[in-house]
């Protein structure tokens, strides 16, 4: 941790206003993508950010400089998400999906392979959307570390970070979830 | 093999390069030994590509600078409501100390003397909805709406939000069939920003009255808007308003027009249900037109449809 992020932490522990505003916006877009590919609703990921952020100023108190900001930031982001999915028993407001079919400007789609272009990658909706399926079946923690390794990049370190797990236990959960999607997108496979 | 589970473990971390060196020797080792593994490792390469097919969503800038605002508002509001509970603790605690009989007393009197006059204050401060409202239409006469930031409605209080680019940001809410909001949706129907134009047009099927600038407004969009899911709601939406003589008659001219301009099938459908629903003067050359020549074989079947229950008007409509 850099020392302006520390000051910055230390102001806003002090109920400084702006300094937590500085502070959130080196991080929230990240936090809006990771809400978003856990709920994989654009409407809610809009209202958890919100109720993230909230809970993060009114517990900036608790954090303690035992771990990086970040890892302690995620961890609400990630726990707030799943207990906002399990508050839901019905899907509410627009899937990823749906909300592509419309023509909306909130959202950019990031190309992951670089030979293919956005329509192309449209064109790839009906198997976005089985894998997603696929994902929406694993357990809360599995799909939390397969979310953050796959689609955010992050090592497995740093999700036991993220998670207050030890290693072995996320190599286990990322084991898991990958052989039961391998499993569910066989029929996707060449081989 | 027991020696085989362990390592189909590692093949997932390999995957994932999250492997030590030591360790991919072993795997790279025993994978040139056993075919199953192989296999095993090649499956997971494929399954990993084909996991990244699943597209992925960015928020822009504009979203994030929006939800930021949001927040900056909501922790506002937080921090003075914990301000003032802690003032509220601090009185408690002053009031909760061991004084005489007498001091408390006054200390009560004087704290209810000073609710009543907070009161009193409040009361004479307080604005009514009708000055509220007066107050925010005053204020956009002295602005220039540069664009529009959001625009929500809730159909329960038939209330309309619309968040606007000046000089200055400002948020006005009012009851969606007060002329000055109208005014406003019909600006907003302007927006450069699709999802703004698409809520607006939402907005105006909730409202119970339609002046000639938001009918003008929804015609300008209807044949002009570039997104064809905007024009699809706007003529569902203009077909069904309530109409009198004259906006039955300019109705039925913008139908004809995307009857014959739009490239759009399921716009021209709409269009057809439209003039059918109208029955605005002599139609028949322009149904009898699409019955022949229109591109969409739906839309040809449905003029034909309506050419034949106009001579026979037992004909069911669908």
């Amino acid at each position: 941790m850099d020392n302006k992020e520390e000051l910055l932490i230390r102001r806003a522990q002090r109920g400084n206003l702006t300094a937590f505003d500085d502070l959130i916006k080196q991080y929230d877009e990240k936090v809006m993508r990771i809400i978003l590919s856990m709920l994989n609703n654009v409407d809610d990921a809009r209202d958890v950010y919100q109720e993230v952020f909230m809970k993060v100023f009114q517990s900036i108190n608790k954090y303690q400089f035992q771990s990086k900001f970040y890892t302690w930031l995620f961890r609400i982001a990630v726990n707030t998400s799943i207990n906002f999915r399990k508050k839901r028993t019905k899907q509410q407001g627009r899937s990823i999906e749906e909300y592509l079919e419309e023509n909306e400007n909130d959202w950019q789609i990031i190309v992951s392979d670089d030979s293919e272009n956005p329509e192309k990658q449209l064109l790839n909706l009906e198997l976005g959307s089985n894998i997603q399926h696929s994902i929406n079946k694993l357990s809360p923690r599995q799909k939390t570390v397969f979310v953050l390794r796959h689609y955010h990049g992050y090592k497995l370190s740093e999700i036991a970070e993220i998670m207050n797990c030890s290693e072995g236990t996320i190599k286990n959960y990322m084991f898991r979830s990958v052989q039961k999607l391998k499993k569910e997108l066989k029929e996707y496979r060449q081989i | 093999m027991k020696q085989c589970k362990k390592y189909r473990q590692w093949i997932w971390l390999a995957v994932y390069d999250e492997l030590k060196e030591r360790e991919k020797k072993l795997l790279d080792e025993h994978i040139k030994a056993c075919a199953d593994c192989l296999l095993d490792f090649e499956e997971a390469k494929q399954t990993k590509n084909l996991l990244d097919k699943k597209i992925q969503l960015k928020p822009t800038a504009s979203l994030m600078e929006e939800s930021r605002t949001e927040l900056h508002q909501r922790l506002l509001l937080a921090t003075e409501l914990r301000y003032k509970t802690k003032l509220i603790k601090k009185i408690w605690g002053f009031i909760s100390l061991d004084f005489s009989p007498a001091l408390r007393f006054s200390t009560a009197l004087a704290m209810l003397l000073i609710g009543i006059l907070i009161g009193k204050w409040m009361f004479i401060n307080k604005v009514s909805e009708k000055d509220f409202n007066e107050q925010q239409f005053s204020l956009l006469s002295n602005l220039n709406i540069a664009g529009v930031e959001s625009i929500n409605y809730d159909p329960m209080t038939h209330q309309v939000s619309m968040k606007l680019n000046t000089m200055k940001q400002l948020t006005i809410q009012g009851d969606m069939d007060t002329p000055e909001i109208k005014h406003l949706l019909a600006q907003t129907l302007m927006s450069e920003r699709p999802n703004i134009r698409l809520k607006t047009v939402g907005a105006l099927s909730m409202t119970k009255s339609f002046d000639q600038q938001v009918i003008k407004a929804l015609i300008e969009v209807l044949e002009n808007d570039e997104n064809p899911g905007i024009r699809l709601k706007t003529i569902k939406l203009l077909t069904t308003i309530p109409f009198n003589a004259s906006i039955k008659n300019l109705i039925t001219k913008v139908l004809i027009r995307v009857l014959l301009k739009e490239d759009n099938s399921a716009i021209r459908n709409e269009a057809i249900d439209g003039l059918d629903k109208l029955k605005n003067g002599s139609i028949e050359p322009i149904i009898y037109n699409a019955a022949r020549n229109d591109s969409s074989e739906y839309v040809r079947s449905k003029a034909a449809l309506i050419l034949q229950r106009t001579e026979n008007p037992e004909i069911p409509k669908h």
